[in-house]
């Protein structure tokens, strides 16, 4: 009945968009397949009300302002907690992406592994560089020549999947650097994380899935407090893309990093009951069993030519489409229940 | 109340003079004139329908021959049918065409005197992707969507009216 009613609700809100029965069926298989942010309308307001370009683009404070904001505006979180921030030096990032890449460049010499369930891009970006890479399922199978990349929350289910500490010690052990994806942080809750480990490299955070900002590509990356590569250059010399560094600002300056897990957590609750789901910690998210594999990202593995690996990755679901259609989604989910 | 759209195309005409048709449901007749490009026709459907599109004002003498070659002809084509906004698309070649001495299937062509057939059901969008399935046997869920495509629609009539 869970997933019927998960159906139901998915049908009745492209219905209600004004799609036909041929393109809600088409969507509704991805209904709940992708991860975006949230389009509601006090952020959408928001993104009307930026900043004009010229003042963005022109203004030689804009990139230095952000990163000094952006520590003080991520630890504030009320549902998370992440401690030793203080020690890693900010650049601003386009997307986590860049991050991504930048890491990649620092530690090209080095095999990245990952554990099965990790964000497609590492993947999709190893395989057509053909640069070497491979997936574990236990922190000791990590060696010294590696190079470990973790999102935190895990992208897979938006959960702290893994035993940090535990991760942290060997890799300081055997000498592994590690870049965590903080991307889903600022939506997620009851996420723990402490960076004061020898061996974490890069942490990275995006505003993308917090906002619905995802084309400008604000990010954030910290790195070892001397730490120099072209990304830091560029930030050193204020070289760096102010537009996405003015659009991320006017965002923290109005919407605290707790804000959509403060004002979505109860729907989330919800939903995850209604639709019988494993609950995640990050609120765009659940998990479903089996029973929900063609409406997880069984396609998106597809497209990125995964399918062989497909039952290794949990059936995540999003429900972002839910949040902007909130009152509809709950009347739907109140008649049948 | 529902309503078909038909759409013709290469409208003949012969020394002045236009095709007529009649447009008839389940032996009503809701439509006679000059056929034009496009009708939306009023209707009321039952579960079974016929749709019949008579050529109703033909003569041997509108049609033209020199030298054993037709150069002139009156008739007209039909191009499309729109049931309740679903275009059924290639279910248009279930009909037939009869005339006086010969039925020809999947035929859209006004030629001779004679009526265009069409037997279609109602609901138009069930009737659509069960054909289609029965044809093609490649939609096996049709109706199990179909099924929620509906109760999402009264759900949402439902909710509007609150």
């Amino acid at each position: 009945m869970s997933i019927e009613l998960a159906k139901k609700v998915a049908w009745t809100i492209l219905l209600q968009k004004g799609n036909d029965f041929n393109q809600t069926r088409h969507q509704v298989k991805g209904f709940y397949a992708r991860g975006r942010p949230i389009c509601d309308k006090e952020m959408l307001d928001e993104v009307k009300a930026l900043p004009p370009i010229h003042t963005m683009i022109h203004n030689h404070t804009m990139i230095p302002t952000f990163e000094d904001k952006f520590a003080d505006w991520i630890s504030e979180n009320m549902f998370n907690n992440i401690k030793g921030l203080e020690n890693y030096q900010p650049d601003i990032s386009q997307g986590a992406t860049q991050s991504f890449d930048s890491f990649y460049i620092k530690h090209g010499h080095k095999k990245i592994k990952m554990f099965f369930g990790e964000y497609l891009y590492h993947i999709v970006v190893r395989q057509k560089l053909n640069m070497p890479y491979d997936f574990i399922t236990s922190y000791d199978e990590l060696q010294e020549g590696d190079a470990l990349v973790l999102s935190v929350p895990f992208c897979d289910t938006g959960n702290l999947d893994f035993d940090l500490d535990k991760i942290f010690k060997h890799c300081d052990m055997m000498n592994i650097p590690v870049l965590l994806d903080c991307a889903y942080f600022p939506i997620a809750y009851n996420i723990e994380i402490d960076l004061n480990y020898e061996c974490i490299d890069t942490v990275c955070f995006s505003l993308s899935k917090l906002f619905p900002i995802a084309h400008a590509r604000v990010g954030m990356r910290y790195t070892k407090k001397g730490f120099e590569d072209g990304q830091k250059l560029h930030s050193n010399i204020n070289y760096d893309n102010r537009i996405s560094a003015g659009i991320g600002l006017h965002f923290i300056n109005k919407f605290r990093s707790d804000y959509v897990v403060e004002k979505y957590i109860l729907a989330h609750k919800k939903f995850v009951k209604a639709f019988g789901l494993k609950p995640s910690n990050t609120i765009l998210f659940a998990d479903g069993d089996d029973t929900w594999i063609e409406y997880g990202r069984h396609d998106i593995l597809k497209a990125y030519g995964l399918e062989d690996d497909w039952k290794q990755y949990h059936n995540r679901l999003c429900f972002t489409e839910l949040y902007e259609n909130l009152s509809i989604a709950e009347e739907v989910i109140n008649v049948y229940n | 109340m529902s309503t078909i759209k038909l759409k013709f195309k290469n409208i003949n005409s012969v020394n002045n003079k236009a095709p007529q048709m009649a447009v008839h449901v389940n032996s009503k007749e809701l439509y006679k004139g000059l056929v034009l490009e496009q009708h939306v026709i009023d209707v009321d459907l039952q579960e079974q329908n016929i749709l019949k599109i008579y050529f109703i004002n033909k003569e041997d003498p509108d049609t033209v021959i020199q030298d054993g070659k037709i150069v002139n002809d009156l008739n007209f084509e039909l191009e499309n049918i729109t049931l309740d906004k679903h275009d059924i698309q290639d279910l248009i070649w279930k009909g037939q065409y009869v005339s006086k001495d010969n039925v020809i299937p999947s035929c859209l062509f006004f030629g001779p005197r004679g009526y265009f057939e069409l037997h279609f059901e109602y609901p138009i969008l069930k009737w659509i992707l069960k054909t289609n399935h029965e044809d093609h046997n490649d939609d096996p869920t049709w109706e199990q969507d179909y099924n929620y495509y509906i109760e999402a629609c009264q759900l949402l009539n439902k909710i509007q009216k609150k």
